[in-house]
């Protein structure tokens, strides 16, 4: 099963804001992220594919079949929403049984399927209790069983963990990668959540004010973003305005980098994307090497994050080392130049 | 203090209704004197008491049903639309029965109804409507209130991704989310159409009279008589209220199961 959303456009006629002419695909038993700030349209390519709305154009194809058109409830699409959405007169089982009662699966097959699945999410304990008596996690576990439980041909997961607590976030976040791989089912995770979508995702889609910006896997996307708004959003990033010097050096606000400036050429105008943990405290050589003082410092357990000022710019950096030092290095293979965009 | 007070006028006057419907003489006393059962008996023994009693309980019952089955599909539709057009509606809907003086309803109905194309004052009909126009609004707002309160929209949308036709939606999701506020609002439906009275006295025909109007004549008798009439109005409506409430429950529960 897979799931391909191509050159899809879709405004809300009261807003006028939508999604434009995005192309997301999905193969079989690959779950991709799709992130972004709020109203980027993550959501609403979601609900694009859940069938809650009709693309204005573009096609939506689950399994090779074209959904554009096809009601919600036929396309068979399991989802699970931020608030859970569970029935709160139905137990847990009847909750997991219902679309199967909806599909006429006869009352014992579906209990009994019901309490497999409930049984996979750790919870069979609790098939005969209500929504309402159960944990944020413990109900959004039951979510997820109900809608993997009718064996959907995909899975549709609509900010899953924000509702959660950070601790049990991350336990629910293997949980559902668990079941996802298990199942292998095609999925697509919606959240605003970067890690979450870093750390689960085969491939992560990045949208902007209703569009795709960049898919790739979670390293390159971290690794090569296409542009200073990726850049920024993925992970933390050290990101200055840049002048070509030569093939290479490229000037920044506190000095000069050397680095491969390719296929830049002299008097581009482009951005300068450092990641904080390439920035290596008490540097040795000459090459990219700045003296200054830190002027910030935030002691995180495993890592310390500084800001280390140079003649009034500063450069973001995270590292074990606890010591004091006045030096840094930046390695030239740690230079990224991405078109210039204003901050 | 402030809320025995309270409670003291609340029910003060009702003791002394049901004091004086036992007592055989009562005047210029602060209570009566005397024990009978006479005043209930010639309630129970008057025709035109016992059948606005029943005319009563016929407009109660069927100003329930017809009120059920508008309001629940109203406050829906109007909840799911969130156009403009739509909310105003239902403001509109809530307020205006309410706000427009019951007089003003009457005479309305009065000259509506009189004309030889719809020659309807004076039937049980006509007051159920006018019952149903009425009591509406109240229905109306505690569903609206708990549609939102309830986020039933987000269960919808589980529902249908689930594979739920909008049947199965509203039969197996909405209906039984709804039932507290049904519940509730039929008490409310029912013992205002018990108790209402000033249109349905301008509308009633001589035989269709509900209680409240013909209790009117009871003031005119016997101050024993007054009490016990007045205390058959009042059961009447604790009844109505109470039996509408378990049919509500009941009813729930059976499409439940």
């Amino acid at each position: 099963m897979s799931i391909v959303i191509e050159n899809c456009s879709f405004v809300y006629p009261s807003s006028g804001i939508g999604v434009h002419d995005v192309n997301i695909s999905a193969d079989d038993g690959e779950l991709v992220a799709v992130i972004g700030s709020s109203g980027s349209g993550k959501t609403t390519m979601l609900k694009l594919v859940a069938g809650f709305e009709q693309a204005n154009s573009g096609r939506i194809l689950i399994n090779g079949r074209d959904v554009c058109g096809v009601p919600a409830r036929l396309r068979n699409v399991g989802m699970v929403f931020q608030s859970y959405a569970l029935f709160p007169l139905m137990t847990c089982a009847e909750n997991v049984a219902y679309p199967l009662k909806i599909r006429k699966v006869p009352p014992a097959e579906r209990r009994r399927k019901a309490l497999d699945m409930l049984e996979r999410v750790g919870l069979a304990a609790f098939a005969d209790r209500l929504p309402s008596s159960m944990s944020g996690g413990q109900q959004q576990r039951v979510a997820l069983a109900r809608a993997l439980g009718f064996n959907p041909d995909v899975l549709l997961l609509d900010e899953p963990l924000s509702a959660l607590d950070a601790s049990l976030r991350v336990e629910l976040r293997r949980e559902i990668r668990r079941l996802q791989k298990e199942q292998g089912i095609t999925a697509l995770h919606v959240t605003h959540d970067q890690e979450e979508a870093l750390s689960m995702a085969d491939k992560v889609a990045l949208m902007h004010q209703g569009r795709l910006i960049q898919i790739a896997t979670p390293q390159e996307l971290y690794d090569r973003p296409v542009n200073r708004r990726v850049a920024a959003f993925v992970g933390h990033a050290n990101l200055w305005d840049g002048v070509v010097v030569d093939a290479d050096t490229v000037r920044v606000p506190f000095g000069e980098l050397r680095c491969s400036c390719s296929p830049y050429v002299s008097g581009d105008k482009v951005t300068v994307l450092v990641r904080p943990e390439r920035v290596m405290p008490d540097a040795d050589g000459t090459v990219n090497v700045f003296d200054g003082a830190i002027s910030a410092d935030s002691f995180l357990g495993a890592v310390r994050r500084y800001t280390f000022s140079v003649g009034g710019s500063g450069i973001e950096g995270e590292t074990a080392r606890r010591k004091p030092f006045t030096r840094v290095g930046i390695p030239p293979e740690a230079v990224q130049l991405l078109p210039f965009e204003e901050a | 203090m402030l809320v025995i007070a309270y409670l003291v006028y609340i029910f003060l006057p009702i003791a002394l209704l049901l004091i004086g419907s036992f007592g055989e003489t009562w005047t210029n006393t602060f209570l009566p004197t005397g024990f009978t059962l006479r005043w209930y008996l010639d309630v129970w023994n008057d025709p035109s008491f016992r059948r606005a009693f029943i005319v009563s309980l016929e407009v109660a019952v069927s100003t329930c049903v017809i009120v059920t089955a508008l309001a629940v599909p109203l406050a829906y539709a109007l909840t799911r639309s969130m156009g403009k057009i739509a909310g105003l509606a239902g403001r509109f809907l809530a307020i205006m029965p309410i706000a427009a003086p019951p007089a003003v309803l009457a005479f309305g109905y009065i000259l509506i109804f009189s004309t030889d194309a719809m020659p309807y004052l004076g039937t049980t009909w006509l007051i159920i409507a006018a019952h149903v126009v009425s009591t509406l609004p109240y229905m109306f707002q505690t569903l609206v209130a708990d549609i939102r309160h309830l986020h039933l929209d987000k269960l919808e949308l589980a529902a249908e991704s689930l594979g739920a036709s909008f049947g199965q939606r509203f039969f197996h999701i909405i209906l039984p989310s709804l039932q507290h506020s049904i519940f509730s609002g039929l008490v409310v439906v029912s013992a205002i159409s018990i108790g209402e009275f000033q249109i349905t006295n301008l509308i009633a025909g001589f035989l269709n009279r509900t209680y409240p109007v013909v209790l009117l004549q009871s003031f005119y008798g016997a101050t024993g008589f007054a009490c016990s009439t007045t205390m058959v109005l009042l059961l009447l409506a604790c009844a109505s209220a109470a039996g509408s409430a378990l049919t509500a429950r009941s009813a729930s529960r059976a499409k439940k199961h």
